[in-house]
């Protein structure tokens, strides 16, 4: 097994326990457990999803983490209620952080739309908008471009 | 040269360790900012390369700890995040951060900023 191989473990690893986490704490926020601990937890845990998928080149997983992750923030900073809606839509977006994580796993490609209508709702409510924008789908391509850690320009990394 | 990695991240600390240590360093982690202070209060390292977003206690945080404590003003401190806004560059720069790197990290380049901050 290869040092890439071994970071790719250790951060599938990572996801499963991060991926568990949320699912925990989203099940408390949908129980009305809303405290600022609890939305940083969140935050943080998608933000460390991101980040790892960003040094191996899942830019599908780096696109739809990093506008979860905005609006999450969003939530946090209070510039997006968090309405039984939006609770909705992050578990529904937790699921589909799940589906990456496992197609980058599996090395499985996913539809191209697949969370294409979360994401926009994401951008949507980011932007102010109130209307439910659920029926969109086809959004342009991730504004975030992943690019891997270049195991192969450095001799210490392969 | 003795390097303090720390984030909450298992896989950046593994990545930045191999990296680093066939680079020739040693490297002592932390996995958020308070583990790094404590890490900072027993021993002597040369550079600190830190995440901003990590429980307990976060990177801009703990720079302002290092900071305030008197002891480590010129101590070189690199933030290592995904974060890219300018917002959080200048809360960086503020609490007394030496440079900014973004993530994912390229091997060479982390290596050489190393060298420019220490020297």
């Amino acid at each position: 097994m290869s040092d890439l191989d071994d970071f790719k473990a250790t951060y599938f690893d990572e996801c499963s326990e991060l991926l568990n986490d949320l699912e925990e704490q989203f099940s408390a926020i949908e129980d009305g457990e809303r405290g600022a601990d609890r939305l940083n937890a969140v935050f943080r845990a998608i933000h460390s999803i991101k980040g790892g998928a960003g040094a191996f080149g899942f830019s599908g997983l780096v696109g739809f983490a990093h506008a979860f992750e905005t609006l999450l923030d969003y939530v946090r900073d209070g510039r997006v209620d968090l309405t039984d809606e939006v609770v909705a839509l992050c578990i529904r977006a937790n699921d589909i952080v799940a589906d990456f994580v496992a197609a980058a796993r599996e090395g499985t490609p996913l539809d191209p739309d697949h969370g294409a209508e979360e994401k926009a709702r994401f951008d949507a409510l980011c932007r102010g908008e109130d209307d439910d924008m659920s029926g969109l789908i086809g959004v342009p391509g991730d504004d975030e471009e992943a690019s891997p850690w270049k195991s192969s320009t450095s001799t210490s990394c392969r | 040269m003795r390097v303090l990695t720390v984030d909450d991240s298992r896989t950046i600390l593994a990545m930045l360790r191999h990296t680093l240590v066939n680079a020739g360093f040693e490297v002592l982690q932390a996995e958020d900012g308070k583990q790094g202070l404590d890490v900072l209060k027993t021993q002597d390292v040369d550079v600190v390369i830190t995440d901003i977003n990590m429980p307990v206690m976060d990177g801009i945080e703990f720079i302002k700890h290092v900071r305030a404590s008197g002891q480590h003003q010129s101590l070189p401190i690199l933030i290592l995040t995904t974060e890219t806004s300018q917002e959080k560059r200048d809360q960086g720069k503020q609490a007394g951060g030496t440079g900014w790197i973004v993530k994912p990290f390229d091997p060479d380049k982390l290596i050489s900023v190393i060298q420019k901050v220490v020297h």
